[in-house]
């Protein structure tokens, strides 16, 4: 089972992108992807509640297909993130959250830790778009919650350095790093591999602002097991949410 | 579908392990990708002695059988340009790459003489905005290149590196505005980037790269198979353009 870790949906007039729930499955289908573990845009950086329940009834619409990240805007941290994620497991089953680091402010902020330990208590992923050095303090702190590197290093934000990223998720068990980027560094998950194994590393394609079968041949394409490959696509994620596969 | 591949490299790296050094080992992870041909640069002219790396990069052309097409470098504060040039193009180079964000952030009006020699001995110029896309790397912009292009119409321009975005568009301008303008895919990893491009651009000066072996040769490959564009235009930007750039070289 192929699962994408790192979804959007909705419109950005910022980032030049527009797409619909079936605008990503036909995506999916294209490219023999399962799952889509999806984020709305306009809850991450306009209205929390409004694009959270965009999302939610898109859940209820392709309950096989979408599972939900609850976004929380980083402003939202102290003002009723707590409240929407309950709602959203309750009312939608969302499944995991995703903070971003927009607008250009760290994450890493005394709200931010509450989020975590809620996520934790729910076993719900957190897909953090965030800096090695934003994480380690967040794992450190919160070691119970599954933290999600997005990109694992490879923004602009964290200065493309995804070595520092690994070296992060070696000293946090508890942090998981993401493959989505334009980056493609012949040999960067080998290496990644030999350094935290397999089975902390999760498949995702940031859809739909990058190639598809890029993102797809980053993993594909690369230089070890198919039971690794088997892991990163999809595997982990279903331990994780305990689907059955 | 046959794969010349427009942006490989050839050469150590100083940034991440990479198992890939010699001309012998890109042309064995070319082999494992089905890409027949690749024009290399040094990594070596990239990073620190451009005379060595040019050393280096035309002996591995010359034991490749053919397979890697060698693009020299050229430090652009260097006098006696023409004559190096003669010398290299004389040696087997092809073309030259120019890496203005690397090298003394340069202006393009220092590469004018570059340019003019380039002329000269029949060889291509790329001028590279992005060596890979890798967040941590300098970037140049196009934009202030099109007076060079537009002054040397003899000269075949191929830009390198461009990802999504503005750079995009001002790439697409420049190709569709100069008849000498051809663009490379190694950095265009946004969704149905190469699709996008050839709704808005001259298909026949569209080149792949996959950035080999800095980057994942089966990402470059994997969004022109997947593009939705007619098999014809796969196979032009698969190779026959390249096929056809490359003649132009002396």
């Amino acid at each position: 089972m192929i699962i994408d870790a790192h979804v959007h949906v909705g419109v950005s007039t910022a980032y030049n992108f527009s797409a619909s729930i079936d605008d990503l499955l036909r995506l999916a289908d294209d490219n023999g992807i399962d799952k889509l573990f999806v984020t709305d845009f306009t809850a991450l950086i306009h209205d929390m509640r409004e694009g959270n329940d965009t999302l939610g009834r898109s859940i209820r619409q392709h309950p096989d297909r979408i599972l939900g990240y609850v976004s929380i805007p980083t402003m939202n941290f102290d003002n009723g993130a707590l409240e929407e994620i309950d709602r959203c497991v309750h009312e939608y089953g969302m499944r995991g959250i995703k903070i971003y680091s927009y607008p250009m402010i760290p994450l890493v902020r005394p709200s931010v830790f509450p989020v975590l330990e809620r996520a934790a208590s729910h076993r719900m992923p957190i897909l953090a778009h965030s800096t090695a050095e934003e994480c380690e303090v967040m794992a450190s702190r919160v070691p119970e919650a599954f933290l999600m590197m997005a990109h694992s290093g490879n923004t602009a934000l964290a200065r493309g350095d995804w070595m520092r990223a690994v070296q992060a998720a070696e000293r946090h068990p508890s942090l998981l790093l993401e493959t989505a980027s334009s980056a493609v560094n012949n040999g960067s998950l080998e290496y990644t591999l030999s350094r935290i194994g397999a089975e902390r590393v999760i498949f995702g394609t940031d859809m739909p602002l990058l190639e598809v079968s890029v993102q797809m041949a980053r993993v594909s394409g690369a230089a070890i097991t198919q039971a690794d490959k088997d892991l990163i696509f999809g595997g982990n994620m279903a331990r994780m949410l305990a689907l059955e596969t | 579908m046959t794969v010349w591949d427009f942006s490989g490299f050839v050469g150590a790296w100083g940034y991440w392990p990479l198992k890939e050094r010699t001309g012998a080992d890109v042309m064995a992870l070319m082999d494992a990708h089905g890409i027949e041909r690749a024009v290399v640069g040094s990594t070596r002219a990239l990073e620190s002695d451009w005379r060595l790396g040019n050393s280096d990069i035309l002996a591995a052309a010359a034991e490749s059988g053919g397979r890697l097409v060698p693009f020299v470098t050229i430090d652009n504060t260097q006098s006696g340009t023409s004559e190096l040039l003669a010398e290299y193009a004389a040696a087997g180079a092809k073309g030259i790459r120019c890496y203005p964000s690397h090298h003394h952030n340069t202006l393009p009006l220092q590469l004018e003489p570059l340019c003019a020699a380039a002329q000269d001995h029949g060889l291509i110029v790329t001028l590279v905005m992005r060596a890979i896309m890798d967040w941590s790397f300098p970037v140049a912009a196009v934009e202030p290149f099109e007076g060079l292009i537009a002054q040397f119409s003899g000269v075949q321009f191929v830009i390198h590196g461009l990802n999504y975005g503005q750079e995009a568009w001002h790439g697409i301008r420049l190709l569709n505005t100069y008849p000498n303008v051809w663009l490379e895919t190694s950095c265009l990893q946004g969704l149905g980037g190469i699709a996008r491009w050839v709704a808005h651009a001259d298909v026949s000066r569209i080149l792949l790269g996959t950035g080999v072996p800095l980057q994942y040769p089966a990402c470059g490959i994997a969004k022109l198979e997947k593009a939705e564009i007619s098999a014809a235009d796969k196979e032009a930007i698969a190779h026959r353009n390249a096929q056809r750039l490359l003649a132009y070289s002396t």
